[in-house]
């Protein structure tokens, strides 16, 4: 039987802490380096001003990098606790199943 | 555990330490990002070719080198009250351990379960197993159910100690004549190490804290043991 290839995890290690598991961190700093870069070319492209171009493109690696980090932690501590909250539905569900609580629930929600 | 050369957080056993951490990720990003934009700043400096004089005031830079930096600190306030609020939460505990710190030692009661105590000494080097760990082993691990919330009143019967495990997030001053009280929940079994966090003598540094977590028929099963 033939063994599937794993595929190599993800690892970047930053003073013994591999920040590559730390949720939207690698794409916040994905989106922030290239649009910075992409940005800062475009401008440059534009205006043919080497600094001008140089600070736009670190402005938007900075706000850009900063923004997708804020909204992406967000929505995924919104996920989580969504998911947290099944998982505690789903053990209660299994606790109960059977009971008159689960019973009394169905009339409540029936 | 910690080990030689450690610089972050310990790996959490504890949703609130998991919250701590997350939170600590959050803060130590824009700090990061702030000190990269400084860098850069100081950097420039190098390539400017302007001078100007009669330079007095600059209202525009002004307002925004005031308002971004408040608006910064809106995105680190908010998550951290949210989390101080979190900490403060009010749980129905099922177990309650008690905690005394002695010079040198600490000693544990669990009141709820027939008056179980006793003392827990750090092992000395000179007697330590071949695969013990140095300055953190003791001979009467603290042992409690995981997945269950847990009440601790910890004080002191000398001087000032504080019980700490970093592993749960964990610190509680030990103070002579009053009791502090916490609560936390051991989510995964293990062993989790810590240290006393008070100066408290000669011997501060060797009185640590050793929580073994097990599942909770095991925790019945020792305490049954304890009571025979």
């Amino acid at each position: 039987m033939a063994e599937e290839p794993e595929e190599p995890g993800k690892s970047f290690v930053i003073f013994g802490r591999d920040v590559a598991q730390i949720p939207c961190f690698r794409n916040s700093f994905l989106y922030g380096i290239s649009g910075g870069i992409g940005i800062g070319v475009l401008t440059f492209l534009g205006t043919s001003r080497t600094h001008l171009s140089t600070h736009v493109g670190f402005g938007s690696f900075f706000c850009g990098t900063i923004a997708y980090w804020v909204a992406c932690r967000y929505q995924w501590s919104v996920r989580r606790f969504e998911q947290q909250q099944l998982r505690e539905a789903m053990r209660r569900q299994a606790l109960y199943e059977g009971t008159q609580v689960e019973r009394d629930l169905d009339l409540k929600s029936a | 555990m910690s080990t030689w050369a450690n610089l972050g957080l310990q790996d959490s056993a504890s949703p609130l330490m998991e919250q701590l951490i997350f939170f600590h990720d959050h803060a130590l990003l824009i700090l990061v990002m702030i000190t990269v934009l400084v860098g850069y700043l100081m950097f420039m400096l190098f390539f400017n070719n302007y001078v100007n004089r009669f330079l007095l005031h600059g209202q525009l830079i002004e307002m925004i080198w005031t308002i971004l930096p408040a608006i910064i600190l809106l995105f680190i306030a908010l998550p951290s009250l949210r989390l101080l609020y979190l900490l403060d939460e009010i749980n129905e505990p099922s177990v309650t351990l008690k905690s005394i710190g002695h010079q040198w030692y600490w000693s544990y009661e669990y009141s709820d379960f027939n008056n179980i105590e006793f003392d827990s000494y750090m092992i000395p080097t000179n007697e330590l197993a071949i695969d013990g760990f140095r300055l953190l082993d003791v001979d009467n691990r603290v042992i409690l159910p995981m997945n269950s919330q847990i009440r601790i009143l910890v004080t002191a019967a000398d001087v000032i100690h504080s019980w700490t495990v970093p592993a749960l997030g964990v610190k509680v001053d030990g103070t002579p004549g009053r009791l502090n009280q916490t609560n936390f929940f051991i989510n995964r079994p293990g062993l989790f190490y810590g240290q006393c966090s008070e100066i408290c003598g000669a011997n501060h540094s060797f009185m640590p804290i050793v929580i073994e977590s097990v599942p909770v028929n095991n925790f019945i099963k020792w305490i049954s043991s304890n009571n025979s």
